[in-house]
């Protein structure tokens, strides 16, 4: 490993960064820019950013180290992170972008008219923006100390000091531009290692015997049923809770656009996680003695120095830990953005200075769990975080967008009930008392059991809680499903 | 686009030529609550009828269009993961080195993803033509 080809490769994508942060930092002046970007941003941009802002280090370096680990069970993350965009086109895309919401506390509230509902859906905004932080932080730590040597504080560090100064300085009308750019650079920086790996695997004879690499146990005919099902239930609907994801949306100019841009983006991300599979394949194959938990995170890493030797593999390690970081900055700083605009909302009291300050402490909070925290698969938890969203605000959303009768408390149960039971799962999973086999599974991927408690719960509150037909309602629901003139 | 000239210190003519200079910096902040839901009157007189049956079957033909595709999905899903698990010779035979049941796992659900995306997006855009054609009756 050479540590100054990648102390400069990190520094070239910071550099892109800020000069590409820079350039909408012009243009960019009234709170309506720093939010939602005016509105104005087109299709194939949005689409760039949306996915640029998705795909993190969960599936850049993630995915190929829990295809290592476990086989094909792992390729159903990414399916299931795909199949997300589905379920947000088919049932939320266009109507929360007529809504004219920038947050999910903004639509919340005016779907509901309450105060209480939106304080809850804020709070839950902000925790999930958190959990899904702090593996970002945790694939820059792991980075810095694999490939550098520093040790991993420092990683951290590095990536939170650099989203926040580019949030604060350039709000959303410049992380729209950098993020955009960061999809190219990270598809980039995953394709060219995986053609020349691909290219050198033919010149490196194995002897090994590919039943072995690809053994029958860890393939798809061994899977265990309910797990799949409740993880890409999770996955599914977790998407379209993600806070960062919603605000991407209110940067369409219409409903119609805000569908087309999702079907980039379904496309756009596709193509990134069957690279990133192949990258599994290829680690399978090459580095089967880095299948550890604790080693196989950095497989994506090491792996070309193993099959191109000299410069060229020197190289293209450079370009991997570009894309890497390229991946940390942008999921984080789209993160920080959704939270900062909440934040600032609910707690400042709105404007460019208010997000500021907020963009800064939305960083701290992260950094400071990601210390008190041992960093456990990047994938795995980031599925966390999708299945907190599935759980919480899932159902509420898509109650609220399809549901007259949904009611202020009867969404408040709903977010308890399912932050709680997702709460309640995993500290009782993960002390590890559960020795019953099904009940260890239905707390390990409780999505299957929560997501419909949470939506049932949701359900029976609101109708004990109905009110007369409002035609506030009414003309919410003509807003939110009238196509634009 | 008026306030970002405005906002970035580009002189603007004005219109009765009396100002000289750049004109004043404006603070543009947001406020609060950034939806303001239609006020509820005793005397609101509602959305017209014809308007709220047309808007109600849009949303329900969008709903069911909606479950349609989403269970369709599921179980094509579900139908494609069964055949890659249960047929012994996808998990003998190798496609560039890969058993071909591995390699179908890997690769093949997301151009199910993509086709049923644009058919969604199709038939939606549809749905909504109808119902434009409707309102301007």
């Amino acid at each position: 490993m050479n540590p100054a080809l990648s102390i400069s490769a990190i520094a070239l994508v910071v550099l892109a960064t800020v000069i590409v942060g820079f350039f909408g930092l012009r243009i960019s002046r009234t709170t309506d820019d720093f939010l939602v970007a005016s509105r104005t941003v087109r299709p194939w941009w949005n689409a760039s950013a949306i996915s640029g802002e998705y795909l993190s280090a969960a599936t850049f370096l993630g995915l190929a180290g829990l295809v290592l680990l476990s086989g094909t069970d792992a390729f159903w993350f990414p399916i299931g992170y795909c199949a997300g965009y589905l379920a947000l086109l088919l049932f939320v895309a266009a109507p929360l972008r007529r809504s004219g919401a920038r947050t999910i506390p903004d639509f919340v509230d005016a779907r509901l008219d309450s105060p209480a509902a939106r304080r809850l859906t804020s709070v839950l905004v902000v925790l999930i923006a958190w959990l899904y932080i702090v593996p970002q932080f945790h694939g820059a730590a792991l980075t810095i100390n694999v490939v550098i040597g520093l040790p991993p504080w420092v990683g951290a560090v590095g990536v939170a000091v650099i989203v926040a100064v580019i949030v604060a300085a350039g709000g959303m009308r410049s992380i729209t531009f950098v993020q955009g750019f960061h999809y190219w650079l990270k598809l980039t920086a995953l394709g060219i290692p995986v053609v020349f790996l691909l290219i050198a695997s033919n010149h490196v004879p194995t002897e090994i015997d590919p039943t072995l690499i690809f053994p029958l146990e860890s393939g798809p005919g061994n899977q265990d049923v309910y797990r799949t099902v409740s993880l890409v239930l999770a996955l599914l609907l977790g998407t379209m809770g993600l806070p960062h994801v919603l605000v991407r949306f209110y940067t369409s100019p219409d409903g119609g656009s805000a569908r087309r841009t999702t079907v980039i983006v379904i496309v756009m991300i596709s193509a990134f996680y069957m690279l990133s599979s192949t990258m599994g394949l290829i680690a399978r194959r090459y580095a089967g003695d880095l299948a550890d938990p604790a080693t196989a995170d950095s497989v994506v890493l090491l792996l070309p120095s193993r099959l191109i030797p000299g410069l060229g593999g020197e190289l293209i390690t450079a370009l991997i830990i570009a894309g890497a970081f390229a991946a940390f900055i942008s999921t984080a700083s789209g993160l920080v953005v959704s939270i900062a605009g909440v934040v600032s909302q609910e707690v400042l009291g709105g404007g460019v200075r208010a997000f500021r300050v907020a963009a800064l402490a939305s960083v701290v909070v992260p950094l400071l769990v990601t210390f008190v925290t041992a960093p456990s698969g990047l994938t795995s938890s980031v599925g966390l975080v999708f299945l907190v969203a599935a759980s919480s605000l899932s159902p509420v959303l898509l109650l609220g967008v399809w549901w007259r009768g949904l009611t202020a408390r009867g969404a408040i149960t709903g977010m308890l009930v399912g932050s709680g039971s997702v709460a309640l799962a995993v500290i009782v999973s993960s002390l590890g008392i559960v020795r019953n086999p099904i009940l260890d599974a239905a707390l390990a991927q409780p999505a299957a059991w929560i997501v419909p408690l949470a939506t049932l719960a949701t359900i029976l509150v609101s109708r004990l809680t109905r009110r007369a037909p409002s035609t506030r309602v009414d003309r919410f629901f003509l807003r939110l499903h009238a196509p634009e003139r | 686009m008026r306030s970002r000239r405005w906002a970035s210190g580009v002189t603007e003519p004005s219109s009765d030529n009396r100002v000289p200079g750049p004109l004043p910096r404006k603070r543009v902040t947001a406020p609060r609550r950034q939806v303001q839901a239609a006020p509820a009157r005793a005397s609101d007189p509602g959305i017209p009828d014809a308007s709220a049956v047309y808007i109600r079957t849009l949303m329900r033909a969008q709903l069911r269009l909606a479950i349609t595709l989403v269970v369709a999905f599921l179980l094509t899903l579900a139908v494609c993961s069964v055949a890659i698990a249960l047929i012994p010779a996808l998990h003998v035979e190798m496609v560039f080195g890969v058993p071909w049941s591995w390699a179908l796992q890997a690769y093949g659900m997301y151009p199910l993803v993509v086709i049923f995306a644009v058919i969604y997006v199709r038939a939606a855009g549809r749905n909504e033509r109808r119902y434009r054609s409707l309102e301007r009756e």
